[in-house]
């Protein structure tokens, strides 16, 4: 494992997550995944240079004081699920070593390009995922262990889709696009040429404001996502708006009951986020997309899923908004 | 000392990389090789005052796979193998990696620069291994700007900074006396060593350069967005253009970033400002006809010395500072530029490659693994078909000690178990190929021929079958007494198209066609490793051959009278044809009004099923066979 002087260099050349500029649909879904951890995990569809993995990445480094518990897309199934140190058993010694499942219990679980993963791996990590279990049958070994973790991939969907097993196994979606606003566009890049430069600074042993800035107000945007989290299980669902999550689901043509549950906890969380008490039609209403973008049925069909003006009008008129 | 030395545009665009670590990612199009290594021993110079470690210079290319870049187990008792990237390696070296092609990379090497171009962590996560750190790298990529669209857009995007190498014209004609010039320019020599390329002069001033801070205005950073197209966003080249900027305003010692430094940058980059773009293109709709007058001008071929400096003859006392014929497009500092056309092809670029190229491949037909692919890694085994011992072996000793403890005696055998089998991962195999053999001369314009073809298209498009075309008699024929071969890697590819457009020609090579044919049925299912599993081959053609098979060969024809010959020639090449086992083979009958029955005659020759293609009313010969 990489020491732990190592990784704290490392996580000092991550941009501060309160820095980042627009994305407010991603961040939204990481922290309600974080909030509502059964949830189950979040897709993040994109095209290039639209900060997907910085923004992960940012967000585990504020939330989890780490860096997330990475799986490239060449990793073996070794280290994935768990082995033997080979140090160690070249010299006749078994001693395990830990696989990047077992690591990201009660941390976050992140597959940079997930659609360029290996299929095998992918299946591995599905099953992971869903029963909340990594049995490690392998090299002799016969071991158990509980993994409850945030699962976070990225992908650009010009590289090829995913499979609809895979994508189902995500609780929420978003589809990032780049931000073509001139505002914005300007912010982005004052950004990250002052992020360039407080590297730079760093690196010569000088303080850099914007660092000290941004690192200070991750500590106190941490606190409320945190604070969101310890809420969560207060919120209560109104019977109302339990009925719009279930209608949601039926007009949306959403197979089995995933979708109402997923939809519901989804408005739970982002209540608690806004420290709110009771769920209402107004969270579901910004939450809805996130749940239901990648289960439409012509979602499995593409490699992006569609999700324009007319979905979001459906979404209104089902709630009653118009 | 090379020219390139000389070209200050050129320099400068590199000492932008060695300051800026966000600009580490070159690509070049349409560079010799050799001029791909000079640009690489100069910014191994560049980025030895500001790597802060020592340089080392590596390549990757077709053939490398995950094992090679990123290592495997150690053998007991050894030094674990150097692997390419590795934290050791990182802590004690700086990397210069440079692609010779990247249209022609390894999948593994792709899906690595994928990973490691532009990242801000690298993990590694395989065999028993696990590191993270941060990389501490600069690319270097050459393409061919005509095979932009075989490369994934994904991966073109990491390249920050790009080039354009534009090199003579092959078809122009020079003196004996530069053609010497040029060789000895050629030769290798000392000059390529990194500590003779760039005065210390430039080493000194970069070095001064990498502690200056530059203040960045926002208006002036606004400006970047000028050079892009509005209403669009493309992240990365914003921020490649504005990094560029901030370089060179380091550079020049500049402690505020202005205006110029950003023209100067989008000019280096061959960017121009939206609003100028329009406007040109406004006034090239009026002055079309002028324009075209002045195409035959040359292009924005600036050399590295201004023109008064060429000597038009060669002085053998200043042999070696005669112009290099292959220059950076850049003049003198007030106009030059890296990259005089568009940098980035990719946006229009017809697209030649598979979809998901970088995702792993699929094997279609699922019923048997296919044997045939190129091995791209190695993955756990059930059987031993297509084992790959090595690595079978390798995990097998990781145990052994363990397994063998209970041994005695001096011999030990290695104890395997079936954990322990290993397999060749294999690439895409040639499952399919679609030959066509097209006479031009026999489809006339009452024929639906292409209808009849499209069916076999759509085939070739779903099995990902490549294409053979073989041009009987072809409007376009370099030679028109021989029949002309294309090849394609899919369907898709664009000179397909082009030639199933094509119009006839006078002579009907049809016995060099097979001849063809043959040939490249021999090469497809005998030669190589990467044997095809299956062929369709489509003749689409009246029989009626009119060029002998020893015209074509000698493309001349020594006979006033033909006769049946060309008939006959085509005939027997047929039934050469026909051997091949693995090979459907399919008559498309053009419903000829004269000889009527030469395609039912070629059809048994070449021991192939028989198709009418009906002409264009719909009318099919009365009794035709299927």
């Amino acid at each position: 494992m990489a020491d732990d002087q190592d990784e704290q260099e490392l996580l000092r050349t991550i941009l501060p997550y309160t820095s980042i500029v627009g994305q407010e649909k991603l961040k939204l879904a990481l922290e309600l995944a974080y909030i509502a951890p059964r949830i189950g995990g979040v897709l993040i569809s994109g095209k290039r240079g639209t900060a997907k993995s910085t923004t992960v990445r940012a967000f585990a480094s504020m939330m989890y004081k780490r860096l997330p518990v990475t799986i490239p897309i060449n990793a073996t199934e070794d280290r994935v699920v768990g082995g033997w140190d080979v140090k160690q058993l070249l010299e006749s010694a078994l001693v395990e070593q830990r696989g990047l499942l077992e690591e990201a219990h009660e941390n976050l679980l992140y597959v940079d390009e997930v659609n360029l993963l290996d299929d095998h791996i992918v299946n591995i990590i599905l099953d992971v995922i869903s029963t909340g279990k990594l049995i490690i049958q392998r090299e002799g070994r016969n071991a158990q262990r509980e993994v409850k973790t945030i699962f976070v991939g990225t992908m650009n969907p010009e590289e090829g889709g995913l499979r609809p097993q895979l994508q189902d196994r995500f609780g929420l979606m978003v589809n990032v696009e780049a931000d073509a606003g001139y505002e914005n566009r300007l912010r982005i890049l004052e950004t990250v040429l002052a992020f360039d430069r407080a590297l730079q600074e760093e690196e010569d042993k000088q303080t850099s404001p914007f660092l000290v800035q941004g690192r200070e107000a991750d500590e106190r945007y941490q606190v409320e996502i945190a604070d969101a989290q310890q809420r969560f299980y207060g919120v209560k669902l109104e019977t109302e708006t339990a009925d719009k999550c279930v209608k949601l689901a039926q007009a949306f043509q959403i197979e089995g009951h995933r979708g109402d549950y997923l939809l519901a906890l989804a408005s739970c969380a982002y209540a608690a986020r806004l420290n709110d008490s009771r769920a209402t039609f107004e969270h579901l209403k910004s939450v809805a997309e996130l749940v239901l973008r990648h289960r439409l049925l012509i979602a499995h069909q593409l490699s992006n899923a569609v999700w324009g003006e007319e979905e979001e009008q459906r979404v209104l008129e089902i709630l009653g908004y118009v | 000392m090379s020219d390139l030395t000389s070209n200050q545009a050129l320099i400068k665009s590199l000492a932008c990389t060695a300051l800026s670590p966000g600009l580490r990612s070159i690509l070049v199009f349409d560079a010799p090789y050799s001029g791909l290594q000079h640009l690489a021993a100069m910014l191994e110079q560049l980025l030895g005052v500001t790597a802060g470690l020592p340089v080392q210079p590596y390549q990757l290319g077709p053939f490398e796979t995950d094992d090679a870049v990123w290592g495997s187990v150690a053998l007991p008792g050894k030094a674990p193998l150097l692997r390419l990237f590795s934290q050791e390696r990182n802590a004690r070296e700086f990397q210069l990696i440079t692609i010779p092609d990247l249209a022609i990379l390894s999948q593994a090497a792709a899906r690595t620069c994928t990973m490691l171009v532009g990242a801000e962590v690298v993990h590694l996560e395989r065999h028993e291994q696990h590191q993270i750190w941060k990389p501490r790298q600069c690319w270097l990529a050459g393409c061919t700007r005509a095979d932009v669209g075989k490369i994934s857009p994904h991966l073109l995007d990491r390249f920050a900074l790009r080039m354009h190498w534009h090199d003579i014209d092959p078809t122009e004609q020079f003196s004996h006396q530069k053609r010497v010039a040029n060789l000895l320019a050629h030769v290798p020599h000392d000059s390529l060593a990194t500590d003779k390329l760039l005065s210390p002069t430039m080493l000194r001033q970069i070095e001064v350069a990498s502690h200056q801070r530059v203040e960045m205005p926002p208006a002036i950073l606004a400006r970047v967005m000028d050079y892009l197209p509005h209403g669009q966003s493309y992240p990365r080249r914003e921020i490649a253009l504005a990094r560029f900027a901030l370089a060179l305003a380091q550079f020049a010692g500049s402690p505020d970033l202005h205006e110029e430094h950003v023209e100067e940058a989008a000019r280096l980059l061959g960017m121009t400002a939206q609003a100028d773009a329009e406007q040109e293109d406004a006034s090239e709709e009026e002055e079309e006809p002028f324009k075209r007058e002045t195409q035959e001008e040359p292009p924005e071929q600036l050399s590295a010395q201004p023109e008064s400096a060429r000597p038009q003859t060669l002085d053998t006392s200043q042999t070696q500072q005669v112009n290099m014929p292959e220059t950076i497009s850049s003049p003198d500092i007030e106009t030059g530029t890296l990259c005089s056309e568009n940098p980035y092809p990719e946006d229009t670029a017809f697209v030649e490659r598979e979809a998901a190229s970088l995702q792993l491949s699929i094997t279609p037909y699922s019923y048997s693994r296919s044997t045939h692919g190129p091995i791209i890694g190695i993955e756990e085994s059930e059987t031993l078909s297509d084992l790959a011992i090595v690595s079978t072996v390798m995990s097998a000793l990781k145990f052994q000690k363990i397994r063998c403890s209970t041994q005695q005696g001096k011999e030990r055998k290695i104890a395997f178990e079936p954990t322990d089998l290993r397999r060749h991962r294999r690439g895409s195999a040639l499952e399919h190929v679609l030959m066509i053999l097209l006479d031009y001369t026999s489809v006339r314009d009452n024929v639906n021929w292409q209808d009849a073809l499209l069916p076999y298209l759509s085939q070739a498009y779903a099995d990902r079958a490549e294409i053979v075309l073989i041009k009987v008699g072809a409007e376009d024929a370099v030679h028109e007494l021989q029949a002309e071969i294309v090849n394609a890697r899919n369907i898709i590819v664009p000179s397909i198209g082009e030639a199933l457009e094509l119009g006839s020609g006078k002579a009907s090579p049809l016995a060099h066609g097979f001849n063809l044919a043959r040939a490249r049925l021999r090469h497809l299912f005998q030669h190589g490793r990467t044997l095809a599993r299956a062929a369709t081959f489509l003749v689409i053609s009246d029989g009626r051959g009119n060029v002998p098979r020893e015209a074509s060969l000698k493309n001349s024809i020594q006979k006033n009278i033909i006769g049946q010959e060309g008939v006959e020639d085509a005939l027997a090449e047929a039934v050469r044809v026909s051997i091949f086992q693995r090979v459907e083979t399919i008559v498309l009958n053009p419903q000829p009004l004269d000889y009527p029955e030469l395609p039912e005659i070629l059809a048994q020759a070449l021991g192939a099923k028989i198709q009418i293609i009906p002409h264009a009313d719909g009318h099919e010969k009365a009794g035709a066979a299927m």
